[in-house]
C-alpha cells in the first residue's frame, strides 16, 4: 500500500515537474491559462514532495541499521554530557563560594518554600474567572475545523493537498 | 507563492521562539504552570498531595450522580482539554451534567526522581479518587484516562476496582508490542542502560527529549509543512488562532520523574507488561482480570501517536461483561479539540455514561 501510494506520488510530482509546471508557465506568460493555474501545479508538486519525504522518513526509522547507530551514539553522548556537568558543576561551585552567590540547592529550597506557600494559599481560594476576552472574540469556526484535519490528516493525505483542507470535504 | 519564501523565515523565527521558550519551562527545576494560558472554564482547586492538584468544574443543569475523573498525560499540560468554547472536553462534560474532576499533574522536579507508577498509581489516583468521593458523598467514581493518563488510569482501575464505577479510556496505548508508528522501532533500539544513563545524568527524563520524541515523529512537518500550512491559511484568522494556541501547547512539554521513565521503557514499552499482565506497581501485579466494571474503549481510527491497533485489543483483556470499542475517524488530539468530537464523539461518550450512572 505505501510503495502504491509511493509511485503516485512519485508520479505526481514528475508530472508537476517535467510536464504541467513547463506547460502552465508559458501560458501564464501569454495570458491563456487559467486563474491559479501555476500556483495550483505547484502546490500539487509541493504536497506530493512533502508525501514522499515523510513516507522516506518512516522507511529510515523502520531501517535497523539506522535505529542501531543511533542507538549505539547515544550513550557517548550522555556519557560527555554527564563529564561536562560535572565539571562546570565543580567549577561554579568554588566560583559561588568565592563570590558569595546562592547555590542551586538554596535557590530550589527557596522555591519549594514558595511553592509550598502558593499551594497552602490555593487552597483556601482557589476559584477561577472565565477569560472573558477569548468568550467575546469573534470565531471563524470553520477554519479552526480546518486546522484540526490538517493535523490529523497528515498521514492521510488528500488529493488536493495536506494542508489545505477542501471545504467540501 | 513565491511570498512564502520571504514569509518562511519570520515563521522559523517565530518556532525558534516558541521551541526555546518552551525549552526553558522544561529546564526549570520548578515547571512554571503560570505560563498556561487562562483557563476558560472556571474551576476549583479542591485537593492538592503528592503529584496532584485536583480541579473540580461544577456540572450544568441536571446533575448525573456519578462523578467523573479525567487522568490527563503526566508529559503535557492538561489546558488542551479547555482550549477555546466548543473545542473544550470539560465544557461538554459539565453542559451534560457531570461533576467533573481533572487530575492537574504537578511537574516533577529534582527531589521526585523516585517517583514511579506506585506512586503515581496508588497514591496519587488513589488520594485524588478519595477526595472526590468524599466530597461527593459516593462510593464510586466515573474515570476516563486519555492516553498516557489511560494508561495509568488502567493500572488503578486494575488495582482497585472498587473504586471504579466506569472506565473510559481514550486513545490507550495498550498493547506495546504494536509498532505501526514508526518512531516506536526507534525506541526499540534504546537500550536499558540508555534509559538509565538518562536519568542517572538529568535525574528526571527531560522535557527536551519528551519533546524531541514527538518532533520525530513528523519531522517535516514540524520544519516546514506546518508553516507552509499557515501560509497558505493567513487569510483565515481562525486557522493562525488555533496555530498558536496548539504551537504553545507543543512546546508544553513536562519532564517525566526519573523512575517512571524507566519502567515505562524497560517494562512497559519494551517488555509489554502490561498487556501480558506481568507489570508490579509497588507490591502488587497489575492484573486486568481484575477490570469488571463498565469500560468504553474510545479510539481515534487516525491516530498517528497511539496508534488504534495498540488500543483495541485491551477489550478482550478484561472481566468486564459490559465492554465496547468505540472508534470515530479522528486524530489524536482532534479526539479532544475537533468539533466534530464534540458534536458526535462525546455526546455518545455522555450517553453511556448516563445510561450507567445508576
Amino acid at each position: 500500500m505505501a510503495s502504491r501510494e509511493n509511485s503516485k506520488d512519485l508520479v505526481a510530482l514528475y508530472k508537476t515537474l517535467f510536464i504541467e509546471l513547463p506547460l502552465a508557465g508559458p501560458k501564464s506568460l501569454l495570458g491563456v491559462a487559467k486563474e491559479g493555474e501555476v500556483e495550483g501545479h505547484a502546490w500539487n508538486g509541493y504536497d506530493a514532495w512533502i508525501r514522499l519525504i515523510k513516507q522516506s522518513t518512516d522507511s529510515l526509522y523502520q531501517n535497523p541499521f539506522f535505529g542501531e547507530a543511533l542507538g549505539r551514539s547515544m550513550p557517548g553522548l550522555l556519557s560527555v554530557e554527564r563529564l561536562t556537568r560535572a565539571i562546570s558543576g565543580a567549577a561554579f561551585a568554588s566560583m559561588r563560594s568565592i563570590s558569595g552567590l546562592a547555590g542551586a540547592a538554596e535557590v530550589h529550597a527557596i522555591r519549594t518554600e514558595l511553592r509550598d506557600l502558593r499551594r497552602e494559599l490555593r487552597s483556601v481560594v482557589a476559584e477561577r474567572s472565565v477569560a472573558s476576552e477569548q468568550v467575546a472574540a469573534e470565531r471563524d469556526y470553520q477554519a479552526e475545523e480546518d486546522f484540526i484535519k490538517a493535523l490529523d490528516g497528515r498521514l492521510h493525505a488528500v488529493t488536493n493537498g495536506n494542508n489545505h483542507v477542501s471545504r467540501a470535504a | 507563492m513565491l511570498s512564502l519564501l520571504s514569509e518562511l523565515p519570520q515563521y522559523w523565527a517565530d518556532g525558534a521562539v516558541r521551541a526555546l521558550e518552551g525549552f526553558r519551562r522544561g529546564m526549570s527545576d520548578s515547571y512554571p504552570v503560570e505560563d498556561d494560558p487562562p483557563p476558560l472554564t472556571p474551576y476549583k482547586v479542591i485537593y492538592e498531595g503528592g503529584k496532584v492538584s485536583l480541579r473540580h468544574y461544577p456540572a450544568k443543569g441536571a446533575r448525573h450522580a456519578t462523578p467523573l475523573l479525567i487522568c490527563f498525560a503526566l508529559i503535557k499540560r492538561p489546558y488542551i482539554l479547555d482550549l477555546l468554547p466548543g473545542r473544550s472536553l470539560v465544557e461538554t462534560l459539565t453542559k451534560n451534567g457531570f461533576e467533573t474532576y481533572l487530575i492537574d499533574w504537578i511537574p516533577p522536579n529534582r527531589s521526585d526522581t523516585w517517583r514511579g507508577f506506585d506512586a503515581y498509581v496508588n497514591q496519587d489516583i488513589d488520594n485524588a479518587a478519595h477526595a472526590v468521593m468524599e466530597r461527593e458523598g459516593v462510593e464510586q467514581i466515573s474515570l476516563l484516562g486519555y492516553c498516557f493518563g489511560g494508561l495509568l488510569s488502567t493500572m488503578y482501575t486494575a488495582l482497585h476496582p472498587e473504586n471504579i464505577k466506569n472506565f473510559i479510556p481514550l486513545t490507550l496505548p495498550f498493547d506495546m508490542s504494536v509498532r505501526d508508528i514508526p518512531t516506536n522501532n526507534l525506541m526499540d533500539r534504546m537500550s536499558e542502560d540508555t534509559v538509565n544513563l538518562i536519568t542517572s545524568v538529568y535525574g528526571n527524563c527531560p522535557a527536551a527529549i519528551m519533546k524531541a520524541g514527538f518532533t520525530s515523529m513528523s519531522p517535516v512537518h514540524h520544519a516546514l509543512d506546518k508553516y507552509v500550512g499557515l501560509y497558505r491559511n493567513k487569510q483565515t484568522p481562525g486557522y493562525s488562532t488555533m496555530f498558536e494556541l496548539f504551537e504553545h501547547w507543543m512546546n508544553n512539554d513536562v519532564p517525566l520523574a526519573g523512575q517512571i521513565f524507566r519502567e515505562l521503557i524497560n517494562s512497559v514499552f519494551k517488555k509489554n507488561q502490561v498487556a501480558q499482565n506481568q507489570f508490579v506497581a509497588g507490591d502488587r501485579k497489575v492484573e486486568l482480570k481484575n477490570i469488571a466494571c463498565p469500560v468504553l474503549n474510545v479510539v481515534a481510527d487516525h491516530d498517528d501517536v497511539v496508534a488504534p491497533r495498540s488500543s483495541l485489543p485491551f477489550i478482550d483483556a478484561i472481566a468486564s461483561r459490559d465492554k465496547a470499542n468505540l472508534t470515530f475517524p479522528t486524530g489524536h488530539v482532534g479526539a479532544i479539540v475537533s468539533s466534530a468530537a464534540q458534536k458526535k464523539l462525546w455526546p455518545q461518550v455522555c450517553n453511556w455514561l448516563g445510561e450507567h450512572d445508576a
